[in-house]
């Protein structure tokens, strides 16, 4: 019962909603937990609670049976008695101090020869040999926050916390260290939590997904899951996307990409690299839906699929559609073609997915 | 020229800082950092020295060390003499003196270290000494710096204090400050000119000092 980490707690603000977290996280294995929701959704009070810069008012915080946070009893521990690291959103890295000067800024007590050891296994880890004496003022942003990642898993703490260490990065820079971080936390065999908004962030990096939402967490469970299958249509509002699908990559050729998504073979754009499953987004205005006439519908290549109709959601001018074509998928059409094609649930229809609809997320 | 004066002066100003180093520092860090109600009851008291006439401060001094105050008698059996008119009494009062010229500089310096490399400092283990001495320090030089020149160069120029305090003798209270006064007293003009004009010499000297070195950038 003394494994991983448990927390219940509140925090209060004199104006403003209270934030609220209950949860718990394994320790014991790599796995990345993502705390996702939109920006005033308490995201980042919750992980500064967690690290100790911020002191909930109410509710307990226990890693591995050390208490580090008990409000009844005004326990608190500061943040340097917890074994944790902290990746801020913009680095804040010491300009004072060399790459090499911060990354070994955590390590206390060791021999000059094991700081140099450890200092130097970070380095190569993070792809920032060359770099070990600039100051951070000499580093571009993404060299910046390889060097704060480094300064946070040194010392191999127990949790490590990140606060959207990749929104302040330019886009290159950001899907490069994006593609890095999911490597580097299976290297090291650390608990992740990290704190994102960003979609591409949660279903690349996670492995687990906490949904915030109104100072809550709404829902817990793995990324595309969560994505595709939101409890509340307020989730759905906020998780602004229709279908998430895992799917198995079948081969590409002139930048086209064909998968299988449950039963079905889509055709999507990608540059880069893949491995062997991805997840495809789709987004709900990217599908169209028509009457069935031809028979011979399922032969065609073109993301023209044979779907039934599962349910139909109204949302103001248009419908949100419910759609199995071998797996589920969510179209979002206008009313009066709803009307128009007198759509109900149960009948077939044919789907058509625009291949630029299609966005594609390696799976690590 | 009363070399001795200026010797004293320079020896008392010396004394004067490195004894604010010690003090001031872990003064002007509680300051800079502290969040209690009465902080800006300890902030007037610091900046009390800035506007007091130097005679009523030493006054009090005077009487605080005096034998027959407990203070003063406790430090009397502790020195084995009475610290009114000795060099050691004199420090005590250019210290205080000189409190506001130290922990001022050094505090607004503190606090203007970004509290996210604190926090951030804290979340890679360093307790508050570690964040102090790797990084407060090496990020405020400029401040720390500007403070000790200040009490430096305000210890050198004090006049009413040493007179309450220190009184004027030779080799052991007499300053430069001191000894021109004696000069003018004794209608010496050509002295008087003499010591006055090298103590604005080193004055200007150390705030020249102080000026160009700020400019030099320790890190980009």
């Amino acid at each position: 019962m003394s494994r991983g980490m448990q927390c219940d707690f509140v925090r209060r603000f004199a104006e403003g909603p209270s934030i609220r977290a209950a949860f718990s996280l394994p320790t014991e294995a790599a796995s990345v937990t993502v705390l996702f929701g939109p920006s005033g959704s308490g995201k980042t009070t919750v992980l500064r609670c967690l690290a100790g810069l911020d002191r909930p008012d109410q509710g307990f915080l226990r890693m591995e049976g050390e208490v580090w946070c008990d409000a009844a009893s005004e326990l608190h521990l500061p943040p340097q008695k917890r074994s944790l690291g902290f990746v801020f959103q913009d680095g804040a890295l010491f300009p004072h101090l060399s790459a090499a000067g911060n990354l070994a800024y955590p390590l206390t007590g060791l021999p000059q020869a094991e700081r140099h050891r450890l200092v130097q296994a970070m380095v190569e880890l993070l792809g920032l040999g060359g770099l070990e004496r600039r100051r951070p003022g000499e580093l571009s942003g993404g060299q910046q926050q390889r060097v704060a990642l480094g300064r946070a898993l040194i010392r191999r703490p127990r949790l490590v916390l990140m606060d959207e260490p990749l929104t302040a990065l330019d886009r290159p820079a950001r899907e490069a260290l994006r593609n890095d971080l999911s490597r580097v936390f299976r290297e090291l065999a650390i608990p992740v939590l990290l704190v994102t908004h960003d979609r591409d962030e949660a279903l690349q990096l996670g492995d687990r997904m906490l949904m915030m939402q109104d100072g809550e967490i709404q829902q817990d469970g793995p990324p595309a899951e969560v994505f595709t299958r939101p409890r509340t249509p307020a989730l759905a509002e906020a998780l602004g996307i229709g279908t998430v699908v895992k799917a198995r990559v079948l081969g590409s050729e002139g930048g086209l990409v064909r998968l299988l998504a449950g039963t079905a073979e889509l055709l999507a754009p990608h540059e880069g690299p893949l491995g062997e499953w991805v997840h495809a987004c789709i987004r709900g205005e990217g599908v169209a839906v028509e009457r069935e006439l031809d028979a011979h519908a399922d032969a065609s290549p073109r993301n023209r699929l044979r779907a039934t109709i599962t349910g139909l959601e109204p949302k103001g001018p248009l419908v949100r559609l419910h759609l199995d074509c071998g797996f589920p998928l969510e179209a979002l059409v206008t009313t009066w073609a709803c009307e128009d094609l007198a759509l109900k649930a149960g009948d077939t229809v044919l789907a058509m997915i625009k291949a630029t609809a299609i966005h594609l997320i390696p799976v690590m | 020229m009363d070399w001795t004066a200026l010797a004293l002066s320079l020896k008392l100003a010396f004394c004067t800082t490195l004894v604010l180093v010690l003090v001031g520092m872990p003064l002007a860090a509680w300051l800079a950092f502290s969040r209690r109600r009465w902080k800006p009851l300890v902030e007037a008291l610091v900046a009390l020295p800035i506007v007091l006439p130097p005679t009523v401060l030493g006054f009090y001094v005077l009487m605080a060390l005096g034998p027959a105050s407990p203070l003063g008698a406790l430090c009397e059996r502790f020195f084995g003499h009475r610290l009114p008119f000795t060099f050691l009494g004199l420090l005590i009062a250019s210290v205080l003196y000189s409190l506001p010229f130290a922990v001022q500089p050094f505090s607004a310096a503190f606090a203007s270290v970004d509290p996210r490399l604190l926090e951030a400092s804290a979340c890679s283990g360093a307790g508050p000494l570690k964040a102090f001495f790797r990084l407060i320090l090496p990020l405020s030089w400029a401040g720390v710096l500007t403070g000790l020149v200040l009490s430096f160069a305000h210890t050198l120029g004090e006049f009413g204090v040493v007179l309450m305090v220190g009184g004027n003798v030779p080799g052991a209270t007499r300053t430069a400050s001191i000894a021109i006064y004696d000069q003018v007293q004794s209608l010496d003009y050509a002295a008087a000119g003499r010591t006055s004009a090298l103590l604005v010499g080193v004055s200007f000297a150390a705030l020249v000092l102080t000026y160009s070195l700020r400019k030099v950038r320790l890190f980009p």
